[in-house]
């Protein structure tokens, strides 16, 4: 895939019908010359893990108000935020006997402290078969998420698990990367974990 | 002679360890191995150092799209506690610190809570905390800092 982050997450907020006006017209001119956009689009529609996670991040970031997060990271990229857009997570499961033992746990409470920001995310790792597909999260400056509890039902995660991000005006990812070789080596299967903290100066 | 003196260690060892209670020879102190890596756009070939080999299994992602060298700057390995944090100065001139809140699980499942941050010179922090577990051998990265026209990603690993 090589879509920049900002359209990814276009794309993803386009998969979940929440995209409106010019950013819509952009993200159906890209599916209308792009067939990876398409699969790109396709691959966050997919039922089972990827909806069900969607809606299970949705309920949970409702709970959290953590739709206003999203809302200031579209800002910023010059999406349309009203109304707001939850910030989507896609996942995938490939091949008949995967299992859904992937779960990205990605929520919070949200609380009015200035110049913070934090991400809470957590990847576990797929079963024989499955692979688990890039996710990311993103957040602006001057709101903090609180980190997630403990799911009672959720298996332990045994990779990296971030809890919680906080650098004073900046945007933070967090970001879960298949590994290139998880397909050729199941029981090797794992994500690495990137934590992007945008920078002054940095390119964009 | 020499035999007599091998028996001698032999019964040193084992003193020590009774008198250690075994525990420090069960569980070893972790170290965190900090690799800096400069990441670019220069327009040329692609090109990446072969020692970068966990970084080699993300490039491919959207977010380092824009990149195409990656150069190792520094690697190096420090003693992981919580007092005083394992520190790094970087090439940017600012400071990475790392510190082991605690421990949890033994063997495979044993796993470390970290809290890292980043300092700059006079300024507010780059990163004021990040607030993480990972297991041994499990490499996670920061990335994003500027650096000489392009950004640093600085990967970490706790080793036992």
């Amino acid at each position: 895939v090589n879509f920049s982050r900002e359209t990814m997450l276009e794309l993803m907020a386009f998969a979940d019908d929440e995209l409106e006006g010019d950013a819509k017209a952009r993200v159906e001119a890209l599916l209308a010359e792009s067939a990876e956009a398409r699969g790109v689009v396709a691959s966050f529609r997919t039922p089972h893990l990827g909806r069900g996670l969607g809606e299970a991040f949705r309920a949970r970031a409702d709970a959290a108000h953590a739709d206003d997060i999203a809302a200031t990271v579209l800002r910023r990229l010059g999406i349309s935020a009203a109304p707001p857009v939850p910030v989507s997570l896609a996942a995938r499961l490939s091949g008949p006997r995967a299992r859904a033992r992937s779960a990205i746990f990605v929520a919070g409470g949200v609380l009015a402290l200035a110049a913070a920001v934090a991400i809470v995310l957590r990847a576990s790792h797929l079963g024989s078969g499955g692979s688990l597909r890039e996710a990311h999260v993103g957040a602006s400056s001057g709101q903090w998420v609180a980190p997630l509890r403990d799911v009672p039902s959720a298996p332990l995660p045994d990779g990296v698990e971030v809890r919680a991000v906080d650098a004073p005006s900046r945007t933070i990812e967090v970001l879960a990367i298949p590994v290139a070789s998880a397909a050729a080596s199941p029981a090797a299967a794992r994500s690495r974990v990137v934590i992007w903290v945008d920078d002054d100066g940095a390119p964009r | 002679m020499r035999a007599a003196r091998s028996w001698l260690a032999l019964l040193a060892c084992a003193a020590l360890e009774v008198a250690g209670g075994g525990a420090h020879a069960a569980v070893a102190s972790p170290r965190i191995e900090v690799t800096v890596i400069q990441a670019r756009r220069t327009g040329g070939p692609a090109s990446m150092d072969p020692r970068l080999r966990d970084l080699a299994d993300i490039v491919k992602s959207p977010a380092f799209a824009r990149y195409d060298t990656y150069r190792l700057l520094d690697r190096r390995e420090l003693p992981l506690t919580a007092d005083p944090p394992a520190a790094d100065l970087l090439a940017n001139g600012r400071t990475l610190r790392v510190r082991l809140v605690d421990t949890r699980g033994v063997g495979a499942d044993r796993r470390f809570h970290l809290s890292a941050s980043i300092d700059r010179p006079d300024q507010t922090p780059y990163v004021r905390a990040i607030d993480l577990t990972a297991p041994a051998d499990e490499p996670f990265f920061l990335a994003g800092q500027a650096f000489a026209g392009g950004i640093l990603v600085l990967e970490l690993v706790v080793h036992e």
